[in-house]
């Protein structure tokens, strides 16, 4: 294992956070390298002074301003928090009003697909792209097949006056807002079905193919005449291949460090400039592979996505607070998931480089 | 939950002043202290722990007991911090003097990052220098290095509060410690200003 992994290790071998094989490659690495053993050092000292940081006692008369200010407010009530969406909509589904909205609307939508009934052929009449939304509800539970079933998410009951019936949809909703805009009470309301399935955000992801996917760094010593000079060279390099500095130049006037970022596009060019501003010490790339660990992430997203269609086609049959739980924690594992993929994919655009000028 | 705290707590959803009163007695000084240690100097501290416990006890009713109260009202402290430093990031005041965290380029030191004679009064140099140090890191270095050192939240619970994955916790918590211990060490170089400011 090279330094430059190692390093990047140390901060969660410090909280033992690394699996059983990565803390022993780092125990074996560090018996043998004093330079990392040092750093490692150094974190602890750093994480100690930060730990033994004293508690601190608030000012004289903090509490009594504070009693004076919770004098002048009302007893506290039990105020409605936050809910997931699955709450808000079982909340809804439980309503007696989303129940009578429901039996309205079945009504509503027999009367409105006897009208789209063909006399004669005895078939339904094209549907109009434009009015998808409302009929697509009413046909896909026909249809078998995967989407039979209506995810809850897509519920959006607008708010309506009494009597009303099935009309045009509300434009698509961008978050969990069912049953917030709605008028409880009001008889008639007409529920609208639409196809917009927006609420779980991580939907339209597609994760990149594996093959081939490395985390790229390399380490440059270059011997410079003029450091400054060759300082502003190396942030007009990052700047020009649409780099980054993510380690800002610390050292001294005759030598010190820099880290950049540098996407993987024009690495070949950046490391050419790089070179060309001084005797090069030491240059050394290293390519630490990621395909194994992105393909293992994106087989956990595969089985993740295929338990989220199951639950969700289960919850369409009957709202369950175990089946809820069960979904929420799925979308929550898939959405972690996706997180590990889209931060490999992101390390494995870019290449880091540690230039030490001397 | 300690029998005592749970008693208070009770209490104090019905509205009982006294008891949350208590409350605050026995946990003022973690609630301050950490809200020192986010905004870096003792106005903003109190300002911030007051406001942290007027949110407490209105939310007191809420408080199901899923998570030990204590748990619970850190949380709501490192939120309010939060809060407040994301209002003042987006009107910004000071030099951009950070790396990037997390490739966002918006990190900005927050007001009053030297400490002020006040701070300096009852501290060691040592103490004051480590607060300095964590003060002119970005916020969300400064905020993952007090959940994880001084609050001593585990990964998981880190990444919930903050609503990220492990992954960026772990990323992010290496950063900041990277970043941390090279401010130290700056600053106990014999010439460096910080060592004299600190004195």
């Amino acid at each position: 294992m090279r330094c430059q992994d190692v390093l990047e290790m140390l901060s969660p071998y410090l909280d033992g956070a690394l699996t059983h094989a990565e803390r022993e490659a780092v125990r074996v690495h560090l018996a043998r390298c004093p330079g990392c053993g040092a750093e490692l050092e150094r974190l602890r000292t750093t994480r100690r002074l930060l730990q033994e940081l004293p508690e601190l006692t608030p000012p004289a008369g903090f509490r009594a301003g504070l009693m004076e200010k919770i004098e002048q407010l009302p007893a506290p009530e039990q105020v409605p928090q936050y809910k997931g969406w699955l709450d808000r909509v079982s909340g809804v589904a439980r309503s007696t009003w989303y129940r009578m909205a429901a039996v309205a609307a079945v009504m509503a939508m027999t009367i409105g697909l006897t009208a789209l009934w063909e006399k004669e052929g005895n078939q339904f009449l094209p549907v109009d792209p434009g009015a998808r939304d409302t009929v697509v509800a009413v046909q896909e539970p026909q249809q078998p097949g995967k989407d039979q079933t209506v995810p809850l998410d897509d519920l959006q009951i607008p708010p309506q006056e009494p009597g009303g019936a099935v009309t045009n949809p509300a434009p698509p909703s961008l978050g969990p807002n069912v049953g917030d805009d709605a008028t409880p009470g009001k008889t008639g309301a007409a529920v609208t079905v639409s196809n917009n399935r927006s609420i779980w955000q991580g939907e339209s992801f597609v994760p990149q193919p594996s093959e081939g996917m490395v985390a790229a760094s390399a380490i440059l010593k270059l011997d410079v005449e003029n450091l400054e000079a060759a300082l502003k060279s190396v942030n007009a390099i990052v700047q020009n291949s649409g780099g980054s500095v993510y380690q800002p130049y610390s050292g001294s006037d005759e030598t010190g460090t820099v880290g950049i970022k540098i996407p993987r596009s024009s690495y070949q060019q950046a490391i050419g400039s790089l070179q060309s501003l001084g005797n090069v010490v030491t240059y050394l790339p290293s390519e630490k592979d990621l395909s194994v660990t992105h393909k293992e992430a994106r087989e956990k997203m595969r089985q993740l996505k295929a338990r989220q269609t199951e639950l969700e086609a289960k919850l369409t049959e009957g709202l369950s607070a175990d089946l809820q739980k069960q979904l929420a924690e799925v979308n929550a594992s898939l959405e972690e998931q996706i997180e590990t993929i889209k931060q490999l994919e992101d390390r494995s655009s870019y290449c880091l480089i540690t230039v030490t000028l001397m | 939950m300690p029998l005592e705290d749970q008693l208070l707590v009770e209490r104090s959803k019905k509205g009982d002043r006294e008891a949350f009163e208590h409350l605050v007695q026995l946990y003022e000084n973690k609630v301050y202290t950490i809200a020192y240690r986010l905004m870096g100097n003792h106005a903003d501290a109190a300002d911030l722990a007051q406001e942290a416990f007027i949110k407490i006890y209105q939310a007191l009713p809420n408080f199901r007991g899923d998570s030990s109260f204590s748990t619970w009202i850190y949380h709501i402290t490192v939120n309010v911090c939060r809060d407040e430093l994301r209002k003042r990031q987006r009107r910004p005041t000071v030099s951009l003097d950070e790396p990037a965290a997390d490739g966002n380029n918006n990190t900005y030191e927050i007001r009053s990052a030297a400490p002020g004679p006040e701070e300096m009064l009852d501290r060691s140099e040592t103490q004051a220098m480590i607060q300095h140090c964590l003060n002119t890191l970005s916020d969300d270095y400064r905020t993952i290095l007090v959940m994880r050192e001084i609050q001593e939240l585990s990964y998981e619970e880190i990444a919930e509060i903050l609503g990220c994955s492990l992954g960026t916790v772990k990323s992010r918590l290496s950063r900041a410690r990277q970043a941390l211990k090279e401010k130290i060490s700056k600053h106990l170089e014999p010439s460096s200003p910080c060592k004299r400011l600190a004195k």
